[in-house]
């Protein structure tokens, strides 16, 4: 533990302002004290300064000093003084001569003195040493008491401060046990009722997140994996036949051809990934210029005419003129996808219908197929990389499982957005929404 | 010997077929879990060949459910090559694994392998007192002298030898040495257990009437 934690700092500042606030007491305390003793004091010096005064206005001073330690209190000290400065009097032989009016207190004497006319001083004195030993008595009892109350208030300030500061050391030991291999444990906030377990709770909502972004991210790598390794081992594998195996040009024949195939479906892969990967690292350019959708649809009509044509898939388009500003080639290679997975999901001899409609500012193209649909549980994860419904079904078909993943980012790039309605056994439609010219 | 491949991409299911035929094994495919798994349980493999992502039935769960009912020797493909993976998949009831994607020659010596230790005998030679089974080369030695035997008659001896001193029916020699599209179900066997007396000498398979084979 350093000196500048919490604990530390906390305590350190509660202790200068609970000593502060009691030096502050106390000398007012003190203060306060010592002015009434001397007021009182001081009453008693201005009655024995009118008596002495009294003595000394009578005519003679000869038998004064007899005259004045008479009327005074034994134990007082008294001074007289005439115009010239010399002494006429004195209780006390090696008395000052006055120079101001007032009270003061010299040592444990507390005097008066009072000019008179003519430029004669008296001076009246009682001895304060009791009083001052009360002061001082006062003074001790504080510091004891302060110093105990000092003692108390530190020692719970520092266990409260323990106490409250306890969740946050949990909080920290479970944060360091988190890690890339082990982010499954969790804050506990049992027993936490304060502001701390807000922040557990905060925490452990970004550790969720922290934990479903790498599980996603090792998913994806394991898929990828998966998509480029599998082709690549068909490859290989059949290579090595042809090598070993195969006698007749037929045979030949037939393993070059699955050869190409697998080639066909890592190159869709790789150029898939490449494109996300630009996308994901903000290299994508748009090549802006104004987009004509409904000619633009046209020619994907007739791009995957031949894939309609081989499962008897009829394409059917109700287009209204609408254009919107962006990049021909990327819009059309989303497009493109699209409407190759209406075709590919819909039973042969289905019907893909396209719809393009101005919506005010937006651009909408709908395409709908005929197809059995998607289950509700894969629709929110139907956009996500390698992210398959019916694996056996699409697998072989030349995709790459990327598709729908490059539509979105290249709609999302255009400020558009993509999504996809459908319910199992009545096909399924996906909307696209671009920002019109 | 008799292997299962389960592998949903059909052209690499095909190659690891083709590579194992030639490599003398009667091989059955299953290109999904579900049938994979059913046949996986349902039949006396010598080895299984299983990919671990397939779409419906994970080749997880088929390695979890076998293992519950058989000791069947499993070759899984994966690809990923991370550490962690590889120890999962031991770890899981795998005998061993290959990643993807693999040499053809790999695959085969270890499919040999697994079929090997499975059935008890982990040298590749096997010798009978004078008739010796190279199980690499696919080669026997009667007395020092290479034999010719056809692939049948071999894959017949070599099952007889691995299960030597038990008693081997032929419903057994049926299961391990033909594949499900092969519908030989006459006395077939008898014709190749006379072709290996003749070939090898009368003693070397002994007949239990009405049970079936044994290599004492």
């Amino acid at each position: 533990m350093t000196f500048r934690s919490i604990r530390w700092t906390l305590s350190f500042w509660y202790a200068v302002i609970i000593i502060g606030s009691l030096a502050a007491l106390g000398w007012t305390l003190l203060a306060e004290m010592e002015r009434k003793l001397y007021e009182d004091a001081d009453e008693q010096l201005e009655y024995w300064l009118w008596m002495a005064r009294l003595e000394t206005s009578k005519a003679s001073t000869s038998d004064l000093q007899q005259r004045l330690a008479a009327s005074l209190p034994r134990g007082a000290t008294f001074g007289v003084w005439n115009g010239e400065g010399q002494r006429q009097t004195s209780a006390d032989a090696d008395l000052a001569t006055p120079r101001h009016e007032g009270a003061e207190t010299r040592g444990h004497i507390r005097v008066r003195t009072k000019r008179l006319d003519g430029g004669w001083w008296i001076l009246v004195g009682m001895n304060v040493e009791d009083e001052h030993h009360r002061v001082r008595d006062f003074l001790y009892l504080l510091l004891l008491t302060g110093a105990g109350i000092v003692v108390v208030a530190l020692g719970g300030g520092w266990l409260l401060v323990t106490r409250a500061l306890a969740p946050v050391a949990h909080i920290g030991a479970t944060a360091r046990r988190i890690s890339g291999e082990n982010l499954g444990a969790r804050i506990s906030t049992k027993g936490i009722k304060n502001e701390l377990a807000d922040l557990a709770h905060t925490l452990n909502a970004s550790f969720d997140r922290l934990e479903a972004e790498v599980e996603r991210q090792a998913r994806f790598t394991a898929d990828a994996s998966h998509e480029l390794r599998t082709p690549l081992a068909v490859v290989l594998a059949h290579l090595e036949l042809a090598d070993t195996r195969d006698k007749t040009e037929e045979q030949l024949r037939e393993r070059v051809a699955i050869c190409h195939e697998a080639s066909l479906r890592m190159r869709s892969v790789v150029e898939g990934l490449l494109t996300l990967a630009r996308a994901d690292a903000g290299e994508l350019k748009l090549d802006q210029s104004d987009v004509d959708l409904h000619a633009l649809l046209e020619d994907v009509r007739t791009s995957i005419g031949p894939l309609a044509a081989e499962r008897d898939v009829t394409v059917e388009h109700r287009l209204d003129p609408v254009t919107v500003p962006g990049d021909a080639e990327r819009l059309r290679e989303a497009i493109t996808n699209l409407y190759t997975n209406a075709v590919r999901h819909s039973d042969d001899g289905g019907k893909v219908t396209i719809t393009l409609e101005r919506d005010n500012d937006v651009a909408v193209v709908r395409v709908a197929d005929t197809g059995p649909g998607i289950p509700a549980e894969h629709l929110p994860r139907i956009f996500e990389r390698f992210y398959r419904v019916d694996v056996a079904r699409t697998r072989g078909d030349g995709g790459s499982g990327l598709g729908l993943s490059i539509t979105r980012r290249i709609i999302e790039l255009h400020r558009g957005v993509v999504s996809v309605a459908s319910s199992e056994g009545e096909g399924a439609e996906f909307t696209v929404r671009l920002p019109a010219v | 010997m008799r292997v299962l491949v389960v592998e949903d991409e059909p052209h690499l299911a095909r190659a690891v077929r083709e590579a194992l035929e030639v490599a003398g094994f009667a091989v059955d495919e299953a290109l999904d879990g579900e049938t994979g798994l059913h046949m996986a349980v349902g039949v006396d493999y010598d080895a299984i060949v299983l990919d671990l992502m397939l779409p419906d039935v994970s080749g997880w769960t088929i390695l979890d459910r076998l293992r519950k009912v058989k000791p069947t020797p499993v070759l899984v493909l994966t690809a990923l090559d991370a550490v962690d993976e590889k120890v999962r998949c031991l770890d899981a009831g795998a005998d061993d694994y290959l990643t993807k994607p693999f040499e053809i020659e790999e695959l085969k010596a270890r499919v040999r392998a697994l079929v090997r230790r499975g059935a008890g005998q982990a040298a590749p030679v096997i010798d009978l007192g004078g008739i010796v089974i190279d199980t690499a080369g696919r080669t026997v030695k009667a007395n020092g002298h290479e034999v010719n035997l056809a692939p049948k008659e071999y894959a017949l001896l070599e099952l007889l030898a691995l299960r030597r001193g038990t008693l081997v029916t032929r419903t057994m020699i049926y299961e391990h040495l033909w594949d499900e599209h092969d519908g030989t179900w006459s006395n077939v066997v008898d014709v190749y257990v006379s072709n290996l007396r003749s070939k090898l000498g009368p003693d070397v398979v002994t007949t239990r009437r009405g049970q079936g084979y044994i290599i004492a």
